[in-house]
């Protein structure tokens, strides 16, 4: 039978609490400034709800005071691993691993949750004592509490991690930071590589790598918010409790295998940067990778300077030349790391991975260069497109009927049929820029963007009838069916006459401008006459539409504009009524139509 | 409590710091563990204190092993060459810790221990010298009441009072409470006054293990002026020789009695057997291991 003993050791949890208690005392006085601190603070001036209070602290000074605690924390308690004395000291005491590690871990969390607790009571004693009103189901006190001491959890568990892989003071946070943002980092410079030589390529599909990045996932996902509704009145809510949750089972769960870790870990590696032995190859391999594509970005954004518009073979050949660069400093830096010595050139097993993860580089970019997963042709089968996203010429639409979506599929073959002179029109500067975003059936998404030539005519008046069909105006120009006056907070028409550099306005009534939509606006909006958008600078563009743009306001803060073409007839007639003079772009001389 | 070691293999990367070390401590004795430098006895004594897992062989304090052993290890007291204290602790903090790890601490021997040790007690470690801190380290370790004494380079850094005031303290331990001590040291002269039992370690092997006085008693040097055109007789098994003229210094192995009565019925002119330091004896006998005293001409 165990006993209790060979789980837990109280002499070594209390010493190692009070060692530490700047740590806790530190952390704890940060909390009592921004919860029953700002609340006393404040509350001369204007109260606020209490929730208020408690989720903002916790979506804004959380985010950073968590991981920082954290990494203290841990790095505090398990410091003596990072000196041969005090390993030797520690190692040699009876005490087993399984209750130095229980008891050294609960000191570094147990005071933080304590802290926690202390700031929670804190708080609603002032919460009680300043008069501070709280609404809303649940307290925002406790959702902070909850929050807060989750996140500490998560990052708290991969600090504790971290500690246990390396054995050297100086890389335990430098490991920690890396984890916390390194896949998110990566991710974004392998993706200049697909960036650089996949036809079409438009990124996307690496939301993974911010997952897999704790600190930029739950800054980037939690965040408060407000709601109104009537018995409650104002409440205040966090939002991104899934994140919250899952680092923080992700946070207890890596505790156990940082436990693991410290079973097998030599208490020789004492001042190593990597501490558990098989994964010093795995470190030093992984830093050839990484460095292969950081560096191998950077050189050759620094030494070729390239033309991203026409990336072939030749580009390729340079990328995987400086990738290989790149890796080599990796390869050779890590062990460099390792050994703790410069002198790492001789022996042939870091050549040979170096060369490994210079082909693993190559093999990247070379299947980008020639499309082995077909990824710049694959266009989805109508079947499975629920909905599709198409913008150009600075417009954007979304449509979900079967013929815009065919339409769209179209314009997608075209653009990959024309690939070379669609990538010489993006050197020479004469495309329009295009995006597409199939959202399919499956949940999956599908994205790609191309510069299509201007000379390219098929894909032009595909693009048009695609994006001023009048589903998709009304779609793009989110118009209302019907206004009324009451609606109309400000409505100007800006205007421009030949030779005249000035911009005109022209105020209209809320009548007269609930008149000019209902009666113009709307029924050429919804004919397609109104609201057409242009794709380029062509004289045709110039000569089709007027220097004029109706601009109005609504009540609800919301703003709609519009300029008129020639096809825009009631429209037009309707403006030369209220006394505006239309002009095309052409006779006034200018590209864009005038604006406020 | 007697600590056997078998086998005990150690490698850090491609180096072998322990190469099958064999070794018993008696329960009861002063073991000195004896090596030149790099021979591995920190190596070893980190083993036998559950600090490092051996690659191989094993390591029973009492019959039971060591590593992972927390009642074992209770029984155990560790002073190495530089003692690891925490940074802002004083003597009574030790003590206070201490107390609460290790079962059989005892307060009224660390007060009575007080007298033997001139330290105050609620001053920073850290800021004790290096003899001090040694000091406090003794303090400790004795009021744990061990059953094993692991020291390394124990009196380092100790007046010579002191010195002779720890040693008779342990000595007292070893007689009244039968303590076992394991003691690696360069300080050959002090641990001859001290050791019943020797191990000399060279290379992670143990060379040789032996009673100090069975020790002493088959390795002997003799003076010796050998009769004209006489030769040495060929079946005795030197390990050393020097001398300039006729006069011959021999270090030879072998009881003292049989190698004088050995030579002495060659009719030498003169001839008398010396004994050998512990010194001298692991001077000559790491002699032959390619440890000897080289004569550099600068």
């Amino acid at each position: 039978m165990r006993s209790a003993r060979s789980l837990f050791n109280s002499a070594v949890f209390w010493k190692t609490v009070k060692r530490f208690w700047p740590i806790w005392a530190l952390y704890a006085f940060v909390w009592v400034l921004r919860m029953p601190g700002r609340m006393i603070s404040a509350s001369a001036q204007a109260l606020r709800d209490a929730s208020w209070y408690a989720v903002t602290a916790a979506s804004e000074t959380a985010m950073w005071l968590c991981p920082a605690a954290a990494l203290a924390a841990a790095l505090a308690v398990f410091s003596h691993l990072y000196s041969e004395r005090s390993a030797n000291f520690y190692a040699a005491l009876p005490v087993g691993r399984r209750a130095m590690f229980i008891s050294c871990a609960a000191a570094g969390i147990v005071p933080l949750l304590a802290a926690n607790l202390a700031v929670l009571a804190l708080s609603y004693v002032t919460k009680f004592a300043v008069g501070i009103p709280e609404s809303g189901p649940w307290s925002g006190l406790w959702i902070w509490f909850a929050a807060v001491s989750l996140e500490l959890l998560a990052y708290y568990g991969l600090a504790v991690l971290c500690a246990m892989l390396t054995g050297h003071k100086v890389v335990m946070p430098l490991l920690f930071a890396a984890v916390n943002i390194a896949a998110v980092c990566l991710a974004s410079v392998a993706e200049s590589v697909p960036a650089t030589f996949s036809y079409g390529y438009a990124g996307g599909g690496w939301d993974w790598a911010t997952d897999l990045s704790p600190l930029i996932a739950l800054v980037s996902n939690v965040w408060w918010e407000s709601s109104y509704s009537a018995p409650d009145g104002m409440t205040y809510g966090l939002v991104g409790w899934n994140y919250i949750l899952a680092y923080g089972i992700l946070g207890a769960l890596l505790l156990p295998l940082a436990y693991a870790c410290y079973r097998r870990r030599a208490m020789e590696s004492a001042g190593d940067v990597v501490a558990i032995a098989p994964l010093r190859p795995v470190f030093k391999y992984f830093a050839g990778l990484a460095c292969g594509f950081l560096l191998g970005a950077l050189f050759y954004e620094v030494f070729f300077s390239p033309d991203r518009s026409d990336a072939g073979v030749g580009e390729a050949l340079q990328y995987s030349l400086c990738m290989a660069a790149g890796a080599f400093i990796g390869v050779f830096a890590a062990e460099m790391l390792l050994k703790k010595r410069f002198a790492v050139f001789r022996g042939k097993g870091s050549y040979i991975g170096w060369l490994a993860v210079t082909a693993l580089c190559a093999a990247f970019v070379f299947g980008c260069v020639y499309d082995v997963t077909g990824y710049e042709k694959r266009i989805p089968g109508a079947d499975e497109v629920e909905t599709v996203v198409i913008s150009g010429g600075g417009e954007r639409a979304e449509l979900g009927d079967d013929e815009s979506i065919g339409l769209v599929r179209g314009l997608h073959a075209l653009a990959i049929e024309n690939e070379d002179e669609n990538r010489a029109a993006r050197s020479r500067g004469t495309f329009v820029y295009c995006t597409i975003s199939y959202q399919l059936y499956d949940g999956g998404r599908l994205e790609r963007r191309y510069w299509i030539s201007e000379g390219l005519t098929d894909g032009l008046e595909l693009l048009d009838e695609i994006l001023n069909s009048p589903l998709a105006i009304m779609q793009r120009m989110n118009a209302r069916n019907g206004v009324t006056p009451g609606m109309v907070a400000d409505c100007t028409v800006y205007y421009r006459l030949p030779d005249d550099r000035q911009t005109l306005a022209k105020k209209l009534s809320a009548e007269e401008c609930a008149a000019l939509y209902n009666e113009c606006i709307y029924p050429e909006l919804r004919e397609g006459e109104l609201g057409r958008v242009g794709f380029s600078e062509s004289d045709a563009y110039l000569a089709e539409n007027y220097d004029c743009t109706i601009g109005i306001e609504y009540s609800s803060g919301e703003y709609f504009a519009v300029t008129p073409g020639v096809g825009a007839e009631k429209t037009a007639e309707r403006l030369r009524e209220l006394g505006v003079e239309l002009h095309t772009l052409e006779e006034t001389g200018y590209a864009f139509p005038a604006v406020n | 409590m007697k600590l056997e070691l078998s086998g005990v293999t150690k490698r850090f990367g491609a180096h072998t710091a322990l190469d099958a070390l064999a070794m018993t401590v008696p329960s009861g004795a002063v073991y000195g563990l004896v090596g030149p430098n790099g021979a591995g006895k920190t190596t070893a004594i980190r083993c036998v204190m559950g600090v490092l897992r051996p690659d191989a062989g094993s390591i029973l304090a009492d019959g039971a092993p060591v590593y992972e052993n927390a009642a074992v290890k209770s029984r155990m007291a560790w002073i190495p060459d530089e003692v690891f204290y925490y940074p802002q602790a004083s003597v009574n903090d030790m003590m206070h810790f201490y107390r609460r790890i290790y079962p059989d601490f005892d307060t009224e021997r660390f007060e009575k221990l007080a007298e033997a040790f001139p330290l105050d007690r609620k001053a920073q470690i850290r800021r004790f010298s290096r003899g001090m801190k040694k000091q406090a380290a003794f303090w400790l370790a004795l009021s744990i009441k061990p059953e094993l004494l692991v020291l390394d380079e124990p009196v380092d850094g100790l007046d010579p009072v002191m010195r002779r005031q720890i040693w008779s303290l342990l000595l007292a331990d070893v007689a009244e409470r039968g303590t076992s001590v394991l003691v690696s040291s360069h300080n050959l002269r002090e641990l001859e006054d001290v050791c019943d039992r020797v191990g000399v370690i060279s290379r992670g092997r143990m060379l040789l293990e032996r009673g100090l006085s069975e020790l002493q008693e088959n390795i002997c040097k003799i003076q010796l002026v050998p009769r004209e055109g006489a030769d040495i007789p060929p079946e005795l098994e030197i390990i050393h020789a020097s001398g300039q003229g006729r006069l011959k210094t021999l270090i030879v192995r072998g009881a003292p009695e049989k190698v004088l009565a050995r030579i002495e019925a060659e009719g030498p002119v003169f001839a008398d057997a010396l004994p050998l330091t512990l010194e001298e004896i692991f001077i000559y006998e790491l002699g032959g291991e390619g440890h000897e005293v080289r004569e550099i001409t600068l």
